[in-house]
C-alpha cells in the first residue's frame, strides 16, 4: 500500500509506463533509463568495463557450462548473487521508489539485517548430480544461508515456473535457477518471459544451465564457465580462493570477452585471478597462503590487460603443460610453479 | 480360510463371519466369495469419514467398520437429529452402501443401538431407557465376560444397572463398568477425531451441483471473503487452510494449503487455494458435480498485534516480509511443502547434520547462521553442494593414512593437483542414528572421517573423506565423495 500515496499518477510515471509497454512489446527497445538501477560493479575492472559498469540488475543472466562443470557454474552464479546482496542497495532496484538503505552501508557491506532473500531453484535431477545447496558451504562462499529460499522441482517446466514466480516478487534480491541439460521448455519464449518479469520487478535472474547446448536465449548476458585455465599442477597443496574461466559469449549490444575471475567470499568481490595461483610460499602445514596473492593487489598484476579477444571455441583450451601462454598471452603471464 | 464378512443375504442364510470357507461352501454351494482386503476397507472407511465431515468436523473411526460423528451443535443445520439421520442413511443408500446408524447421548450407546436397532434417535437424556432392553453383548465387552453374564442370567443391559458397582468391578474388572457408564451416559467418552476441529469454518451448499473449475474458483473467492470476517473479529490469521469439495457421489476432495505467516486477506487465501487446484495433473475430477464447498481455517495464529504494528513502524520491511511469505506459500502450494525449504543451522560438527532444510511454510523468520563465515584469502572450507548420500570412490593414497593422490568417481579417474587436509571429524557417539551414511555403508557412520578438499588437474574441487582410522578402526579404510565446491 505505501506504494501509492498519490491517487493521480504524475506525467513522469505515465511516460515511464508507456516506455515500459513499448519496451515489453518491441523487444529491442531499451527500457527507460530512469527506472533502471545502476549496474553492480563486480570488482574486476576490465570485466566491469565490458559489461558497461557491472552486472545489470532486473535482468536475466544465463550461465552455461558443460555437465562436468555444473558445480562451477552454480558457484559462479552464487558468487554473483552474493555480490548483489552485499552491494549497498544491490538487492533492491529503484523501480518505483528510492532504496532506503543506500546511505547506511559501506562500499562492501556485509549481510545487512534487512537484506533481501535469494531464491534458489534446482531440480531433483540436478540435486542428484551435484548435490543440494549446503548451508555451511554457502556461508563460507559469502551468501547468507539464512536468507535463502530453496526450491527443488521435479521437472524443468516447474523450475521455470518457480523462477518466474520468484521474479514476480519484489521481496527477492535475486533468483538463481539451475536447469540441467537442454530441455525443450527452456527456449526463447521462456527466457524472454523471465527477462520481462525481471525487468518489471527489478529482481536479478541467474539461469544456470549445465549441459546446455548453443540454443537461443533472451538473456542479457550469457556466460560459459569452466575451471580457471593455466593453474598447472602444484607442489604446494594449498587451495586458492574460488576462480573461474568466464567467457562472456553474449553481452547485449556490446562485445564479449574472456576473463579469469577469482571470488573473494570474505570481501564479496571478484578480482582478476592472480598470475600465480600456485603459490610456492604457502605453508602446507596450515594451508595458509602466502602474501603473494592474498590481497587484491598482488604483484605483477596487469588489470587493464585482463580482457582478451573473444575466443571462438567455447571449451577451455590450454590445460596443458605449456599453460595457456600461447592461447591468451595478455591474460595470465603464468608459469607452472616449481 | 474363514469368512471375514457377510452380506445380508448370506447372513439370512445362516452364515456368520468366522466360519471356515469349507463349511460355508458345504452349506451354500452357490456362495460367492472375494478375498478380504482390510487395507482397501480402511481406505474406503477413511474416504467415508472425509465425506461424513459434511455433517460435523468431528469424525472419528470406530473399529474397522464404523464411524462416530460428534454432532453436538450441528443438527440444526440439517433440520434436527431425525432429519440428519435420514439424510445420512439416505445418502449412504444412494451410494450403494448399507449402513446402520443411530443417535444417542454417547458413542457407546449410539454404537450399541446402531448394531441392534438402527435408525433409533434417542432424545437427550434418554440413554438409560433406550439401552436397557439391549442385550449385554451390545456393550462389546470381553466375550468371556459376556458369556459369564449370560450364564448368570444377566442378559439385558437394564439388568446390570441395579447391581452393586463394587461387585461388578470385582467380578468382571473395571472395563465392563466403564462401558456400562458410557452406555448410560453416566461417564464421558473421549473421542479422537481424525482431524482437529478447525478454528473457523465457512461453507456453501449448492442446490444445483457445480462442475466447472471457474465456478469452484469463484466459490473459493466468496468463501475466503466470509472466512476473513471471523478471523478479523477474533484478531486471528490463518496458518493452514483446508478446502473440502463434497461431490454428489459421496466423495470428498480435500485441499490443504499452509501459510508461512498468518494471513486473512481474502485475495491471499483464495489465490493460494487456486494454486493448489492447478496441481491436479489431469484436471480436477468433479464427478457428477459438487454440492457443498467448505473452507476451514484449521490452524490460526494471532494476527493483529504483531503484524499491524510492524507495518506501521517499518512499512517497507513489512511489505518485503509479507511478499516473501506469500511467494513461499505459493511455491509450496504448487510444488509441495517439503520442496520449498529454508536452511537452518544445527549444532553438530557432522557435515550432513550441521544444516537442515525445514519447510518454508513453517515460518521464515528466526534463522541465524553463526559468524564469522568466509575465511579471508582462503578457499571455503565447506562445499557449496552436498550429496544426499556420500558416494563411494576408489581412491589411491601413498600410505594408508595419507592424503589421496587420485580417485575414481562416477567412472572417471581424477588426478589430484591440489589438496588441503586432513580435517578430522570424529563420530558423535551420542547420536549414532540417522545421517545419510548408513545407506552408503553400515560401518562408516561410526568411524572417524578424515576430510580432504581436493582439486583435480582439470580444476574442479571435491570434498572427499576417508572413513576409519587406519590400523585403529579399520584395516582397509574406504573413501567417499561428499560434496562439490563451486
Amino acid at each position: 500500500m505505501p506504494d501509492a500515496p498519490d491517487t493521480l499518477p504524475d506525467l513522469d510515471s505515465l511516460r515511464r509506463r508507456i516506455a515500459r509497454l513499448e519496451g515489453d512489446g518491441g523487444g529491442s527497445a531499451e527500457p527507460d533509463q530512469s527506472r533502471v538501477a545502476s549496474p553492480v560493479p563486480l570488482g574486476h575492472p576490465a570485466l566491469d568495463d565490458t559489461l558497461g559498469g557491472g552486472l545489470r540488475r532486473g535482468d536475466l543472466h544465463e550461465i552455461r557450462a558443460s555437465e562436468a562443470n555444473g558445480a562451477l557454474a552454480f558457484g559462479f552464479a552464487a558468487a554473483l548473487a552474493a555480490r548483489l546482496c552485499a552491494w549497498p542497495g544491490g538487492d533492491r532496484v529503484d523501480v518505483d521508489r528510492p532504496p532506503l538503505e543506500r546511505t547506511a552501508q559501506g562500499p562492501t557491506g556485509r549481510h545487512r539485517p534487512g537484506g533481501r532473500w535469494t531464491l534458489i531453484v534446482t531440480t531433483f535431477d540436478g540435486a542428484g548430480e551435484w548435490g543440494r545447496p549446503y548451508g555451511p558451504g554457502l556461508a563460507a562462499f559469502g551468501l547468507d544461508p539464512g536468507r535463502l529460499l530453496i526450491v527443488e522441482t521435479r521437472r524443468p517446466r516447474e523450475a521455470l515456473w518457480a523462477a518466474e514466480e520468484g521474479l514476480s516478487s519484489r521481496a527477492l534480491a535475486a533468483v538463481l535457477a539451475e536447469i540441467r541439460g537442454d530441455p525443450a521448455v527452456v527456449d526463447m519464449t521462456a527466457t524472454r518471459r523471465l527477462t520481462l518479469r525481471a525487468a518489471r520487478s527489478g529482481v536479478t535472474a541467474m539461469l544456470v544451465r549445465p549441459g546446455a547446448g548453443a540454443g537461443l536465449s533472451a538473456a542479457r548476458t550469457r556466460w560459459r564457465i569452466s575451471p580457471p585455465a593455466d593453474l598447472g599442477v602444484s607442489e604446494s597443496l594449498a587451495l586458492p580462493q574460488p576462480a573461474w574461466q568466464a567467457d562472456l559469449e553474449r553481452n547485449a549490444a556490446r562485445p564479449g570477452g574472456c576473463f579469469t575471475l577469482m571470488w573473494k567470499p570474505d570481501e564479496h568481490v571478484f578480482t582478476p585471478a592472480p598470475p600465480l595461483l600456485t603459490s610456492g610460499i604457502a605453508d602446507p602445514g596450515t594451508g595458509q597462503p602466502g602474501s603473494a596473492w592474498s590481497g587484491s593487489d598482488w604483484p605483477g598484476s596487469d588489470r587493464s590487460g585482463t580482457a582478451v579477444p573473444r575466443r571462438q571455441a567455447a571449451a577451455p583450451a590450454g590445460r596443458t603443460a605449456e599453460g595457456g601462454s600461447a592461447d591468451r598471452p595478455a591474460v595470465l603471464p603464468l608459469r607452472r610453479a616449481g | 480360510m474363514r469368512l471375514a464378512a457377510v452380506d445380508r443375504v448370506a447372513a439370512a442364510a445362516g452364515l456368520d463371519p468366522g466360519l471356515t470357507l469349507a463349511d460355508a461352501r458345504a452349506r451354500r454351494p452357490d456362495l460367492e466369495t472375494f478375498p478380504a482386503d482390510p487395507e482397501a476397507d480402511r481406505r474406503t472407511l477413511l474416504a467415508l469419514a472425509e465425506w461424513a465431515g459434511r455433517y460435523t468436523p468431528l469424525v472419528s473411526l470406530d473399529g474397522p467398520c464404523g464411524l462416530v460423528l460428534d454432532i453436538a451443535g450441528c443438527t440444526h443445520l440439517f433440520g434436527g437429529e431425525t432429519a440428519l439421520l435420514a439424510d445420512l442413511t439416505g445418502r449412504l443408500r444412494r451410494r450403494g452402501l448399507t449402513g446402520a446408524a443411530a443417535i444417542a447421548d454417547t458413542a457407546t450407546a449410539a454404537r450399541a443401538l446402531a448394531r441392534t436397532t438402527p435408525g433409533t434417535v434417542v432424545p437427550p437424556g434418554g440413554n438409560a431407557e433406550a439401552v436397557a432392553a439391549l442385550p449385554v453383548g451390545a456393550l462389546e465387552a470381553d466375550p468371556s465376560t459376556v458369556a459369564t453374564l449370560d450364564r448368570l442370567g444377566l442378559k439385558r443391559i437394564g439388568q446390570l444397572v441395579g447391581l452393586p458397582r463394587q461387585t461388578l468391578a470385582a467380578r468382571f474388572g473395571p472395563d465392563l463398568l466403564t462401558r456400562l457408564d458410557r452406555a448410560l451416559a453416566r461417564a464421558d467418552e473421549p473421542l479422537s477425531p481424525l482431524r482437529a476441529p478447525p478454528a473457523f469454518l465457512v461453507e456453501r451448499t449448492f442446490a444445483e451441483p457445480i462442475r466447472l473449475v471457474e465456478d469452484i474458483e469463484r466459490t473459493i473467492r466468496t468463501l475466503a471473503g466470509h472466512l476473513a470476517e471471523p478471523l478479523t473479529r477474533h484478531g486471528q490469521g490463518a496458518r493452514r487452510l483446508a478446502l473440502t469439495l463434497f461431490r454428489l457421489d459421496g466423495r470428498a476432495l480435500r485441499i490443504e494449503a499452509g501459510l508461512s505467516r498468518p494471513a486473512r486477506a481474502p485475495d491471499v487465501m483464495a489465490s493460494l487455494l487456486r494454486e493448489r487446484l492447478v496441481t491436479f495433473d489431469s484436471g480436477l475430477d468433479t464427478g457428477e458435480g459438487i454440492e457443498l464447498v467448505r473452507l476451514a481455517a484449521e490452524v490460526v495464529e494471532a494476527f493483529d498485534a504483531e503484524q499491524v504494528a510492524a507495518a506501521r513502524i517499518a512499512p517497507d520491511r513489512t511489505e518485503d516480509e509479507e511478499a516473501l511469505a506469500r511467494l513461499a506459500d505459493r511455491l509450496a502450494a504448487r510444488l509441495g511443502r517439503d520442496h520449498v525449504v529454508r536452511l537452518v543451522s544445527r549444532d553438530s560438527h557432522i557435515p550432513e547434520r550441521a544444516a537442515a532444510a525445514v519447510p518454508a511454510v513453517d515460518g521464515l523468520s528466526g534463522t541465524h547462521w553463526p559468524q564469522p563465515l568466509p575465511r579471508p584469502g582462503r578457499a571455503p572450507e565447506r562445499p557449496l553442494r552436498l550429496l544426499a548420500v556420500p558416494e563411494p570412490i576408489e581412491a589411491i593414497a601413498e600410505v594408508p593414512d595419507g592424503p589421496p593422490i587420485r580417485f575414481r568417481w562416477r567412472r572417471v579417474l581424477r588426478r589430484i593437483a591440489r589438496m588441503e587436509g586432513p580435517e578430522r571429524i570424529a563420530p558423535e557417539w551420542w547420536a549414532q542414528a540417522g545421517g545419510g551414511l548408513q545407506e552408503a555403508s553400515e560401518d562408516a557412520a561410526t568411524l572417524t572421517r578424515d576430510y580432504f578438499r581436493v582439486e583435480d588437474d582439470a580444476g574442479r574441487r571435491y570434498w572427499v573423506f576417508r572413513a576409519g582410522l587406519f590400523g585403529r578402526e579399520t584395516a582397509r579404510p574406504r573413501w567417499y565423495l561428499h560434496g562439490l565446491f563451486g
